[in-house]
């Protein structure tokens, strides 16, 4: 095989892999949609029947999506990719404290910190309230908004939506701070490197300052037997004579008999039928 | 015809389960062994129901021969206000503390399956900051459906809303049987939230690796509390580690250092570390360091410099990471070679 085969061979490999992507998620889409389908059927819309009948109607995109993977791992066998390259991972923090030690203070630098701050305390604000909330009405549903339509008669899904959607929102405020403050942090690495270099121009030369101690290092000088073999063998003793403890209490005060009474009945919250 | 054969041989010793597979199989084997269940349609009743099983797996399984830790955690909050729930707490704290997330990369079979259907080769959503994020969700869930609801409401919440291991194991495991025919009509809008959570998490399994285990599951997220005292897992060497960042970029996991809260212990920064500055904990013990996963002889085997993205801009002074992980791989090869 030339190597100009082996390269079209490559890329026609890498574009179907794209291809069995979207049609895995098609298909996914189309399970999800038929188990709608039959939900809405009405009372106990589940039958061997009904399954059969609707699970049948997907069934083509189904073979599509089986014979498509099979065929991308042959493809894959014949026209292997090349192992990508990794890239070392950059922590932009560290170079940040690495930089700062070579400059004095500088304020614009300090307005970039202060605005992190704010960022992480009104990150911190918005994800307790949210999260609050998701917890609020995953525990009661009389403190959710009025609901009509299908929402009205299936008062859990309502609840579980208000949650997720609660959630969604801490999260979407922790996503935006997380990257807010890497803007920042960038932003502040470049004008450290400015004022660097400025230096180096001039010809100052400032004395390196002492690296600042994060919050774990500066736990371990207060209490330097944290990080010593014999207090992690203590930790260790203590749990396991803990562990054991509480299993023979269970043992004794009929937990395991729980246990064993719960797996040997079938859970019917696990499998689906409340 | 020679060369054929050889490109079989070669893609067959590419494609052959590494140790951890082949104990990851043996584990979700040994978890579901009353294949009889799986035939009559009944869940097994022995004895060995009383011990929990380490990894996820559901006890409506009709092959599960042990209680599942998660089920078992929440049923137990559920009844807390008759008995102290001591069993479990303690089976859990025992299992933390010998294994800790060894579990998540070694003895969970959800894990296994997602890690396989990661395996089909389409385009993958590799991790980033979002992803770090998201993976704080599963403490969220973990508190809010596996403490607050089973202690509020009496009812196992992460089991009924949301572990695709009941649906699938369980719920697919019982109701595909044809004994079990009459169930289908009890079937409602519980079955039907879980069943899109199911193919939902299957789907994103093939794009991201293990998206159960990273942004809900509950188990993986109480075992990460053990990550510092646990007694098997990985170990990094300060005195040895460069800071070159290999570990975390082959990492699949969302971690910010070796053998931290995300960390599964799966090993594969052990084969990535040019300084060998990380080993398994206990290694001098039972194995040796590097030893897992690692191709030692044959075609397979590449220097690590050739794993090293090569910047084609002059970097500069803080930013050289790939060059010194450059120079320190070289150096380590010369040494070695001058050993030899």
């Amino acid at each position: 095989m030339t190597d100009i085969t082996r390269e079209k061979g490559k890329r026609f490999a890498k574009a179907f892999g794209v291809f069995v992507g979207v049609w895995i998620a098609v298909v996914g889409a189309l399970f999800m949609l038929q188990a709608v389908r039959i939900f809405s059927l009405g009372d106990e819309p589940y039958t061997v029947a009904t399954v059969r009948k609707y699970y049948l109607q997907i069934a083509l995109p189904v073979w599509v999506m089986i014979i498509s993977i099979i065929a991308n791992a042959v493809l894959g066998f014949v026209f292997p990719q090349d192992e990508g390259k990794i890239k070392p991972y950059r922590d932009l923090k560290k170079n940040l404290t690495n930089l700062s030690l070579r400059v004095h203070v500088i304020e614009s630098v300090g307005e970039k910190q202060l605005e992190r701050k704010v960022a992480k305390v009104a990150c911190i604000i918005v994800c307790f309230v949210w999260t609050g909330l998701a917890v609020r009405y995953l525990i009661s549903s009389q403190y959710m908004p009025t609901w009509k339509g299908f929402f009205e008669k299936h008062t859990e899904a309502a609840r579980l939506l208000c949650a997720v959607l609660c959630m969604a929102v801490a999260i979407f405020a922790c996503l935006a701070t997380v990257y807010f403050n890497e803007y920042t942090v960038k932003k502040e690495i470049a004008i450290i490197k400015e004022q660097i270099a400025q230096n180096a121009k001039a010809g100052v030369k400032l004395q390196a300052k002492e690296k600042p101690l994060s919050f774990s290092e500066k736990i371990y000088q207060k209490m330097p037997f944290l990080t010593s073999k014999g207090w992690l063998l203590g930790v260790r003793v203590t749990l396991g004579v803990a562990g054991l403890a509480l299993v023979i209490i269970g043992v004794w005060n009929g937990g395991m008999a729980d246990v064993f009474h719960k797996a040997v009945n079938i859970c019917t919250q696990c499998i689906g039928l409340g | 015809m020679k060369k054929f054969f050889k490109k079989i041989g070669a893609w067959f010793k590419k494609i052959a389960p590494s140790k951890r597979k082949i104990v990851q199989l043996y584990a979700a084997l040994l978890y579901n062994a009353n294949i009889k269940g799986f035939f009559t349609g009944k869940i097994y009743q022995g004895k060995s129901k009383n011990a929990c099983v380490p990894g996820l797996n559901c006890y409506s399984c009709p092959g599960a021969v042990g209680a599942c830790p998660l089920g078992s955690l929440q049923n137990a909050l559920s009844a807390s206000d008759t008995r102290l729930p001591a069993y479990i707490f303690g089976i859990i704290i025992l299992f933390g503390l010998l294994l800790g997330r060894t579990i998540c990369g070694w003895l969970c079979p959800i894990g296994l399956g997602q890690e396989l259907l990661y395996k089909i080769k389409t385009p993958k959503l590799k991790k980033s900051k979002a992803t770090r994020v998201l993976s704080y969700f599963k403490y969220f869930v973990l508190i809010a459906l596996v403490v607050i609801v089973p202690l509020t409401f009496a009812v196992p919440g992460f089991c009924e809303y949301i572990c695709p291991a009941g649906t699938f194991e369980g719920g697919f495991g019982l109701l595909g049987n044809s004994a079990n025919e009459g169930w289908l009509s009890m079937l409602g809008p519980l079955f039907t939230w879980k069943f899109l959570v199911l193919v939902l998490v299957i789907v994103a399994s093939v794009f991201i690796f293990r998206a159960f285990c990273r942004f809900l599951c509950p188990l993986g997220a109480l075992y990460g509390f053990f990550c510092k005292v646990a007694m098997l897992g990985v170990k990094l060497d300060k005195n040895k580690c460069t800071d070159c960042g290999l570990c975390i970029s082959v990492c699949k996991m969302d971690i910010k250092k070796v053998g931290d809260h995300e960390c599964i212990q799966c090993g594969a920064c052990i084969t990535a570390c040019p300084a060998k500055a990380i080993s398994w904990k206990g290694s001098k013990l039972f194995v040796r360091a590097n030893e897992i996963d690692a191709p030692t002889t044959g075609d397979d085997v590449k220097p690590l410099s050739a794993f090293v993205k090569q910047k084609e801009t002059p970097s500069e002074k803080y930013q050289q990471p790939t060059v010194d992980v450059v120079n320190t791989v070289a150096e380590v090869e010369t040494n070695e070679t001058q050993d030899k």
